[in-house]
């Protein structure tokens, strides 16, 4: 939260105007005798107050008067001479004298100059009349944090209730956005986003991952598209009050972006350059070549069946050490804005460009932004917002997989580590290795490739049309395309692409969105009453068009997928898709004020979607808030330590429809073809949906929350501490719940309104200056979340598994009465022990096994023995953000924090309990293993180490995932370039930042934030694309 | 001013005019109104519950539990090792994946039988042709219901499209009734395999495949005269013939030979092939003297952890002269050109390499799998008639005509057996010896209560006779209320 300073400022501007005025007056004395006497009172026009130490001056002189504690003035003037009337804070207004002697003004409240304004939907309030719980971050305090890379990470950890976290180290990787927890089980769970009044389309990335490539479960970020650089503010829309006005799409949250606009008077132009090196935080600790032949060897020799380790020369292969590298990052950013009194526009080129950390990863962004305003005259105003950016993502083969189906990193990891060659000298191909269904990691890493151009524009233009000055009319058209392409090889030197000769994917997808709005904005005060009302209709649709290529038994490989049609002719396959889905809605909301101190919002939102049942398209989702400025009361007055205290309360209903289309119908997709003799025919199947069939539900409709939130907004000691504090609950009821079938029905799935599940907790934000003198600040803005989510009623489902991830399956438990997505799972209680009793189990145990807890004592270990482990949801996040400014120097230090989660760790899993026996596995584990001479009861002998009997969910593999992390730490320097008397340059400031420096942590993966599965609210760490740890240098010149 | 007032004007009208609201089509996607309206869908909905129904990669799921929960196969090492543990230890619950698997592919594939037999009117045209695709999609449902039955007892009979109802499972009756209901049905329109439609392709559904499956159904069921009949009736098709070389039955270049009366085809491409040669072989075998056709190279074939291997009784119970010996593999150069002994390095642990795809590349393998061959029907009607007292010595010689294809001459414990338990015992023998890794060893003893003294015999604590079936998988059991779990599970 930034402090406001405007009662300091004014009474030292006031002095100095003061001052300046009387001088004036003095100088003016001598011509007032062949002149009018004019005197008046100004006052203000809220609420009638008389306004001491405004400046009334006679235009075009020096003549001029300041008012009296009641607002009086008097002024000898030219009998036709034009008064200037100016305070800070309020409309400067003119008035002619035409040989008045009294003269009595009200002014304006300057709302833009005055009152910090937030971006709601469909429309601004001042921030002191928000009735919602509405965060808003300018663009000071997002760089505070360091070089943000998204949008995302401008938010991370500085807004109470929302909790982000990146899923992997991937450049432009897969960020988890949750606002309040979950609101769904089933449908998605990710906030609206909103640019420039535009609903942003985060359903554009290419989703396939292309033949024989292994591809990740998270598809990259598609608010990479936007340049953080551009961005003026953001509003996390958090209410029901705030959303409801997004209706259907609402209750996941929104966030709005508001981009920059130019400036009125002035050119300026700004370029910054920034570079970065990054390095693996956290490295996968294996066996090493040695330690892996000895403790294999061993394992044997106790009694497990594999092959023996045979000795080799040498230290064997570091095989994660070939695919490793440090990470680069450089980021041009140029920016030009301007205007005049009727026009202003911002221009804006971003050059983004990233090599990751792993060999063939990486990002390049070229970004360009233009955003226009202008009015024609009083009436009309019209402006346009457009952005247009090309992506190019390189990917590296990274799945979730096993074996030949995990890509890369998991083959550097697991790979023999004894293996004394890259390339077989007889062969001259990569080696591989006779004793794991695993390809060579640098065949895969360097030969299994895949890289994506995207082209998206976007944007919207607007007009507003006056027709009193109260009252206007809007419409807004917005459009979004995007066109991806990606191109995908698995060449010849891979096990996959070695018997066709290679196999090449390319994929296009396009994705258009158009969006029609009309708003009547209502904007007028009535002497205690104030009204603020936009009433408007909106129509969007989206589309989506792709098609695939796959060719393979290329001749010549060479040309990988610039010539598919190279390959064999029989091996050629193509796809295509297209798909559609419409929203159309009626919008309102009034904000009503009385007395400036009682606040009434009512708004809502009737939304109809072509994704429902022809019976249940359209919903209403209705919200109502109040509050009370009790500040403004007169009986508070006397409390001069509290500047601000406003009471808030909201309740209302909004919707979730983040669901596929079509789903209403029973639908058929082109099956797989049956073989009869050695030739496919051609068939169709029910189609699929997320590897399940789905049998059709006519009747789908809407799924809906009603959320309550109760507020409070403070400022003390002249709003140098300024904080919010929330209570939120928010139901969700019909949730669009995945039903499981029995399977004889032959469908998975039917996608019903079951359910019930609630999220609540308290969230508090608050900030303050510790020190505040005028070279020397420190500053302190910190926030702090609850969280408590649960399943409150299935109706007649039964408690459900989901998530399954290789040989774990249902990880995660659906179940009334708990957290979403909980985790399922055995107890380990240790290791058996020689001297154990082995008669106390009817399951086979020896010594050197896991102990699994008989939770129902029945003596055997069955599925009857799991027991509930955790879940995803942190019961605590909160974020710390220091600011220490010393003249030009600034130092920001940005703690988070999230305690109270559960991650399962599934390369704890593959080690324990290994799908092939000379697969490698971590280190840490196997060194200290259970053997005779250590009866350990950390670690079992792993002798005995099954894959396939659904042990590996336990107390063990699911692992506190609680953490404190030093996120970043910016260092920055204004140059003081005045005092080296460069005026041609307005500013220089160079920092230094460091990212994701620190994390302190039980968890024993590579990082408790990471999330390899596709789904946010079941986090499964395996084999993650590695986090870094970035140093960024940057210049920052404006002009 | 104008200007403005017009732009503004057009705006609202380019926002809001637009085409009708919320109404889309399926663009990419068929529904029932647009594709089960004519023949051409209808078939494809048919080729798709014959694709269902074929194990293709998951054949192992199948083979390995009906075959290392008895006496013949071992399975360790890998993965799958953990998968098949349940079945060869006797511990398996309902929530075992495997089983999970076998009921919802065979139901997926009924549920595409039933849409195929309901839609079957909108089928215009060729009115023959109509016939006998309503008969494979009878073929297909009795077919799988006799699997089920076979694997689980009485199960929920769907026959119909319906609402995702709770449903109870059928009685004994019920069950038996449909199956010999629909396979007879099925067969009387299906096809003779010697006069086949045109483009009826190999692998689709014959009179044979129909009366294969109720002959084999009576068999499990003990339906003795049934059996024998119907046996008898794919006899007198006059089509089928043993192929003289007991191992070029299965050659990939062989498929379609007079011996196979239904089979799964697979080819060597990505989800229509098997993988059951991966597992076969151990990792390190490159190839084996006594199978020339095979070299596995290890950058085309993958090696698979997991180890299937074939136990020692069953081939050294075998006559020296056995031709069923021959897919044996005991010594093999691995692959780093050294040669090796399966059975030097543990018992249980020598390789029988019947189905393999010399093209296999991966994890693909084109080797059709063999469900109902003409030996099975020979000891089929063998086995019935001896259970049910009638000729002893038809049931000799058509014993007798299956040992003789295996290259055997010395006939006498067949001739000196007598009928009952005698002869039984032995056709048990020679049905393991001609089935290995062709999944009937369960169903076998099974049918004369032996599954679980068998496994007793191992050392195995077998915990109920429950376990002559399997448990409704969990996926079911949870989701229909009104199922009952079977006593035991």
């Amino acid at each position: 939260m930034k402090i406001k300073l405007r009662s300091r400022k004014k009474n030292a501007i006031e002095a100095l105007m003061l001052a300046c005025a009387f001088m004036l007056f003095g100088l003016n004395l001598g011509h007032a005798q062949d002149r009018v006497r004019v005197s008046g009172q100004v006052s203000t026009l809220e609420d009638n107050e008389p306004l001491p130490g405004v400046t009334v001056l006679e235009k075009g002189t020096n003549n001029g008067a300041i008012t009296d504690a009641q607002g009086n003035y008097t002024l000898q003037v030219a009998p036709d001479a034009v008064l200037a009337f100016s305070f800070l804070g309020y409309v400067t207004q003119e008035m002619p004298v035409n040989n008045r002697s009294t003269i009595d003004i009200t002014l304006v409240e300057d709302i833009q100059q005055l009152q910090e304004v937030v971006v709601v939907g469909y429309g601004t309030v001042r921030k002191s009349d928000l009735t919602g719980a509405v965060v808003s971050i300018k663009p000071e305090e997002m760089t505070a944090g360091g070089a943000n890379l998204t949008v995302e990470q401008m938010l991370q950890g500085r807004v109470p209730g929302v909790n982000i976290q990146s899923k992997s180290g991937e450049p432009g990787g897969a960020i988890s956005v949750r606002i309040r927890g979950a609101s769904s089980i089933t449908a998605g769970n990710q906030p609206l986003y909103v640019v420039d009044g535009v609903p942003f389309n985060t359903n554009t990335q290419i989703t396939s991952s292309g033949s024989g490539f292994v591809g990740n479960q998270n598809p990259r970020n598609p608010l990479n598209t936007i340049s953080p650089n551009d961005i003026a503010s953001i509003e996390v829309l958090k209410d029901a009050s705030a959303t409801a006005i997004y209706g259907s799409r609402g209750s996941n949250g929104v966030v709005l972006i508001t981009t920059k606009g130019g400036n009125k008077d002035r050119l300026t132009v700004n370029y910054g350059y920034a570079r970065s090196l990054q390095e693996i935080t956290n490295e996968y600790e294996l066996l090493n070549a040695h330690q892996y032949q000895e403790v294999l060897n061993a394992i044997l020799d106790e009694g497990a069946s594999g092959a023996r380790v045979e000795d080799f020369q040498g230290d064997g292969i570091n095989w994660p050490e070939l695919i490793y590298r440090d990470g680069a990052i450089d980021e041009h950013n140029l920016s030009v804005a301007g205007g005049n009194e009727n026009t202003d526009f911002y221009v804006a080129l971003n050059v983004f460009d990233q090599e990751g950390i792993l060999i063939n990863s990486g990002i390049e962004r070229y970004n360009l932004r233009l955003n226009l305003n202008t009015k024609f005259n009083e009436k009309f105003k019209m402006g346009t917002n457009l952005n247009t950016s090309y992506i190019k993502d390189d990917f590296f083969s990274n799945g979730t997989g096993v074996n030949e189906n995990a890509g890369a990193l998991y083959a550097a990891l697991y790979y023999d580590p004894t293996l004394t060659r890259i390339i077989d000298p007889f062969t001259g191909r990569f080696t591989t290795n006779q004793n794991q269904v695993i390809d060579n990691p640098l065949a895969l890493a360097l030969h299994e490739t895949a890289e994506q151009r995207t082209y998206r524009t976007f944007g919207s233009m607007f007009m507003e049309y006056f027709i009193i000055p109260g009252l206007s009319a809007k419409v807004r058209i917005g459009g979004d395309v995007s066109s991806a392409r990606r191109d995908v090889w698995v060449g010849p030197e891979t096990l996959d692409g070695v018997s066709t000769g290679g196999i090449g994917t390319i994929i296009n997808r396009t994705n258009t969105y158009h969006l029609g709005e009309f708003t009547l904005n209502f904007n007028e005060d009535f002497g205690d009453h104030a009204i603020n009302a936009v009433a408007g209709v909106t129509y969007e649709e989206f589309n989506t068009f792709n098609n695939s290529a796959e060719g393979s038994g290329f001749l010549f490989p060479d040309l990988r997928t610039n010539a598919l049609g190279s390959g064999a002719d029989t091996l050629e396959f193509v796809g295509s898709g297209r798909a559609q889905a419409k929203l159309n809605s009626f919008l309102g909301r009034v904000n009503y004020i009385f007395k400036d101190k009682y606040l009434l919002t009512v708004s809502g939102r009737a939304d109809g979607s072509s994704r429902f049942g022809p019976n249940n398209r359209v919903a209403f989702f209705p919200s109502a808030a109040v509050a009370w400025k009790m500040h403004e009361e007169p009986f508070f007055q006397r409390i001069s330590q509290v500047s601000e205290l406003k009471l808030r309360a909201s309740y209302g209903a909004i919707g979730n429809q983040a669901i596929p289309n079509n789903i209403f119908l029973t639908l058929f997709e082109p099956g797989p073809g049956a073989v009869f003799g050695n030739t496919i025919f051609g068939s169709i199947e029910p189609k699929i949906v997320g590897g399940e069939t789905l049998f059709a539900n006519p009747g789908l409709k809407w799924e809906a929350a009603v959320q309550l939130d109760i507020g409070i907004d403070f400022g003390l000691f002249d709003s140098r501490v300024q904080g919010t504090i929330d209570y939120y609950q928010r139901d969700t009821k019909d949730l669009l719940l995945e039903v499981p079938l029995a399977t004889s029905i032959g469908f998975d799935k039917r996608v019903e309104n079951l359910g019930e599940m609630q999220n609540r907790g308290i969230e508090l934000g608050l900030s303050g200056y510790v020190i505040d003198r005028s070279n020397f600040k420190w500053e302190v803005a910190a926030n702090f979340t609850t969280l408590t989510n649960e399943v409150t009623d299935l109706g007649p489902v039964a408690p459900f598994g989901a998530g399954d991830l290789n040989f774990a399956r249902d990880v995660a438990r659906v179940e009334e009465g708990i957290p979403l997505f909980s985790y399922l799972g055995y107890i380990v209680d240790g290791v058996w022990q020689t001297e154990d009793d082995f008669s106390a189990t009817k399951t086979s145990a020896q010594p050197g096994d896991w102990k699994y807890r008989d939770v129902n004592g029945d003596s055997l270990i069955t599925s009857d023995d799991k027991v509930i482990l955790g879940d995803s949801f942190h019961d605590i996040i909160w974020g710390l953000t220091n600011t220490v400014t010393y003249k030009g120097f600034t130092l920001s230090v940005y703690l988070e924090g999230a305690h109270g989660a559960q991650l399962l760790n599934q390369n704890l899993v593959n080690t324990f309990y290994p799908i092939t026996f000379r697969n490698n596995r971590l280190a840490e584990p196997y060194l200290n293993r259970w053997t005779e001479n250590n009866p350990t009861n950390e670690y079992s002998s792993f002798v005995r180490t099954n894959t396939g009997d659904g042990l590996q969910v336990n107390s063990r593999t699911v692992e506190d995932a609680s953490y404190i992390r030093l996120q970043s730490v910016r260092l920055s320097y204004a140059i003081p370039l005045d005092e080296f008397g460069i005026d041609f340059i307005k500013s220089i400031d160079v920092s230094l930042t460091g990212q994701n420096l620190k994390t302190w942590t039980d968890y024993s993966g590579v990082d408790p934030a990471v999330n390899s599965f596709g789904n946010n609210n079941i986090p499964m760490d395996f084999n993650a694309y590695p986090f870094a740890r970035t140093y960024t240098v940057g210049v920052n010149i404006g002009f | 001013m104008k200007k403005t007032k017009i732009l503004f004007t057009l705006l609202i009208f380019f926002s809001l005019g637009c085409e009708d609201m919320l109404e889309t089509p399926t663009f990419d996607e068929f529904a029932p109104d647009n594709v089960l309206t004519n023949a051409k869908g209808i078939q494809a909905m048919l080729f798709n519950a014959y694709h269902t129904a074929n194990r293709h990669q998951s054949v192992h799921t199948w083979i390995l539990p009906q075959e290392s929960s008895t006496d013949i196969m071992v399975v360790s090492e890998g993965g799958v090792a953990g998968l098949n543990a349940p079945f060869a230890t006797f511990t398996w619950t309902a929530e075992v994946q495997w089983l999970n698997e076998w009921w919802n592919r065979l139901y997926s594939a009924i549920r595409d039988a039933n849409t195929v037999i309901e839609s079957i009117d909108n089928f215009e045209g060729d009115e023959t042709r109509k016939v006998i695709v309503l008969a494979e999609a009878r073929f297909i449902r009795g077919s799988a219901y006799a699997d089920l039955y076979n694997l689980f007892g009485p199960v929920v009979l769907r026959t119909g499209s319906g609402e995702p109802t709770n449903e109870a499972r059928a009685t004994e009756q019920e069950m038996l009734e449909l199956i010999e209901t629909e396979l007879r049905l099925a067969a009387d329109d299906l096809p003779h395999p010697a006069s086949l439609p045109a483009d009826y392709q190999y692998g689709r559904a014959t009179k044979g495949s129909a009366l294969g499956y109720l002959a084999k159904h009576y068999l499990n069921t003990r339906q003795w005269t049934e059996a024998a009949e119907t046996a008898r009736e794919i006899m007198d098709l006059g089509f089928y013939s043993l192929v003289p070389t007991f191992r070029e039955v299965f050659f990939v270049s062989n498929e379609g030979n007079s011996e196979m009366i239904f089979v799964w085809p697979s080819i060597n491409q990505q989800g229509y092939h098997t993988s059951f040669p991966n597992g076969v072989a151990s990792p390190d075998f490159f190839s084996a003297p006594n199978i020339p056709e095979l070299v596995r190279d290890p950058s085309v074939i993958a090696a698979w952890a997991t180890n299937w291997r074939v136990t020692d009784w069953v081939i050294d119970v075998m006559d020296a002269e056995d031709e069923r010996l021959a897919p044996t593999v005991d010594d093999y150069i691995d692959v780093t050109n050294s040669a090796q002994k399966y059975s030097d390095q543990r018992s249980n642990n020598r390789r029988y390499m019947k189905l393999f795809d010399p093209g296999g590349q991966g994890n693909f393998h084109g080797v059709d799998i063999p469900v109902i061959r003409y030996a099975d029907v020979l000891f089929t009607r063998a086995e019935a008639l001896n259970e049910s007292g009638q000729s002893i010595d038809e049931a000799r010689q058509l014993i007798i005509q299956v040992r003789e294809r295996a290259g055997l001459t010395d006939h006498s414990s067949i001739l000196n057996a007598s009928q009952g338990v005698e002869l039984r015992d032995l056709i048990l023998l020679e049905r393991a010896k001609e089935f290995i890794h062709e999944a009937k060893r369960r169903e076998d003893l099974v049918r004369h209560n032996l599954y679980i003294s068998n496994a007793e015999s191992r050392g195995i604590t077998v915990d109920g006779p429950h376990r002559n079936r399997f448990p409704i998988p969990v996926d079911e059991a949870n989701n229909n209320n009104l199922i009952v779990q079977d006593d035991g599970y």
